[in-house]
């Protein structure tokens, strides 16, 4: 199949139920990223959202003809199959993905400000932001997940998480919340001394 | 504006979420007042700017190219094998699927299976046993003129071919060269002297209602392929 220089999305996925190999190709670049993260900030596990992506993209070509673009973007029907299998897998698994003290995540936390800016730079702060939204419930730990780390608006998310607009702005509220909270703990009980800003 | 509504909105607030000027506006000259909604303004924005930082950090993660290469490699493997990709896929369901077939069949063909007569009434005598059966192994056609066996439907041929342990059995007669299994389940019966009669076996008191005792050979299809009689001396008759 000779290809535009920007083929479209229902191009490509013309191609690929044709079986065309570059038509996938391009199709996978354009939406393997931010499956990928989307797997990989819900596990906190590579090779978990290594599976995940492979099995997102063989579920598309086995069956291109399920995603239906009157629905919403192929991005939001690629999240939305990545969730039935991140969903799954968690299920399954039932281990907590990181060894965090959850009770001391959860505590009451101080009304503190939290003095998280100055650190920003460093990669350590940045993986307790990770680990804090891998220690959030699932539901709650997806919202994040796509609005805040993936930029979708509460439109998109919505459609990935099959509810309401109104059903994602509140959880993505009690998210933040508990993970506020959570940053706040771990900055409590983070051993080494405190720097200045 | 009060600080509970402020509550709520904070967080959109923060991670520029909110579309409205007008209310952004009066939120932030909320925040500038209160000295607690200033803190969760900008405790919202330190979490805002974190979960950016991780996003950014991230931006650059990707699916390793192997996995690119295996899904290529799997487009192309359905492509080539067409159909018979897909049977390889579903091979499991296919198969599935024929085993429920088989026994649904066998179900239906164990229903149909023709019933043994039963009865607590004493047989009298039962017929002789064709002698060359037991001793060659090899079935013989029950005697009436040494032939075969005769009665109201008159004279039948039976297939020849026996194994030998089911030596002793008198095939029954189901059509010309329907052919006797070699192997089936053995069941023992009771028949009254006027069906054996009726299927054309020589009984002494043919009308009577009085039962004999024998085995049946219930071939693979569930039909009565043979029968013999049990000898009088393991009391076969009662």
């Amino acid at each position: 199949m000779r290809m535009k220089s920007d083929p479209s999305e229902g191009d490509l996925l013309r191609g690929l139920r044709a079986g065309d190999e570059e038509c996938f190709s391009l199709l996978y670049r354009r939406h393997q990223g931010a499956v990928y993260r989307f797997a990989l900030h819900m596990t906190g596990n590579p090779g978990a959202a290594e599976d995940v992506t492979q099995e997102v993209f063989m579920a598309l070509i086995r069956e291109p003809g399920r995603y239906d673009p009157n629905r919403g973007s192929l991005k939001s029907f690629l999240f939305g199959v990545s969730r039935n299998y991140l969903l799954r897998m968690l299920e399954r698994e039932r281990t907590p993905l990181v060894s965090m003290d959850e009770k001391a995540l959860e505590g009451e936390a101080p009304a503190a400000t939290l003095d998280l800016a100055g650190e920003l730079e460093r990669n350590d702060a940045i993986e307790r932001v990770r680990k804090a939204v891998l220690t959030l419930p699932p539901g709650y730990r997806e919202v994040v997940a796509l609005c805040d780390l993936n930029e979708m608006n509460y439109e998109e998310a919505a459609k990935v998480l099959e509810c309401a607009v109104g059903t994602v702005r509140s959880r993505l509220h009690r998210a933040r919340t508990l993970l506020a909270g959570k940053l706040r703990s771990l900055q409590k009980f983070d051993p080494r001394p405190a720097r200045e800003c | 504006m009060n600080c509970e509504f402020f509550v709520i909105l904070v967080d959109e607030l923060a991670s520029g979420r909110l579309n409205d000027t007008a209310l952004s506006r009066r939120l932030l000259n909320h925040a500038g007042k209160c000295v607690e909604c200033g803190k969760r303004l900008h405790e919202a924005e330190v979490l805002t700017e974190s979960l950016h930082a991780l996003a950014a950090a991230d931006a650059l993660q990707q699916a390793p190219d192997r996995v690119e290469a295996a899904l290529l490699n799997y487009l192309g493997r359905r492509r080539r094998n067409g159909f018979a990709g897909l049977w390889e896929e579903n091979k499991w369901m296919a198969v599935a699927a024929g085993v429920g077939l088989v026994a649904i069949g066998l179900a239906i063909g164990f229903r149909h299976r023709p019933q043994p007569v039963r009865s607590s009434q004493p047989v009298i005598t039962a017929p002789s046993i064709p002698s060359t059966a037991r001793n060659t192994g090899r079935m013989e056609a029950p005697a009436r003129a040494g032939a075969g066996p005769t009665g109201p439907q008159g004279q039948r041929s039976f297939p020849k071919e026996v194994l030998p342990e089911y030596s002793g059995f008198i095939p029954l007669p189901y059509g010309e060269g329907s052919a006797f299994l070699g192997s089936g389940q053995i069941v023992r019966v009771e028949v009254t002297r006027s069906a054996l009669a009726s299927m054309g076996f020589p009984v002494a008191g043919a009308t009577s209602e009085s039962y004999v005792q024998a085995d049946v050979l219930i071939g693979e299809d569930g039909m009565a392929r043979a029968i013999r009689f049990e000898p009088p001396e393991n009391g076969s008759s009662r």
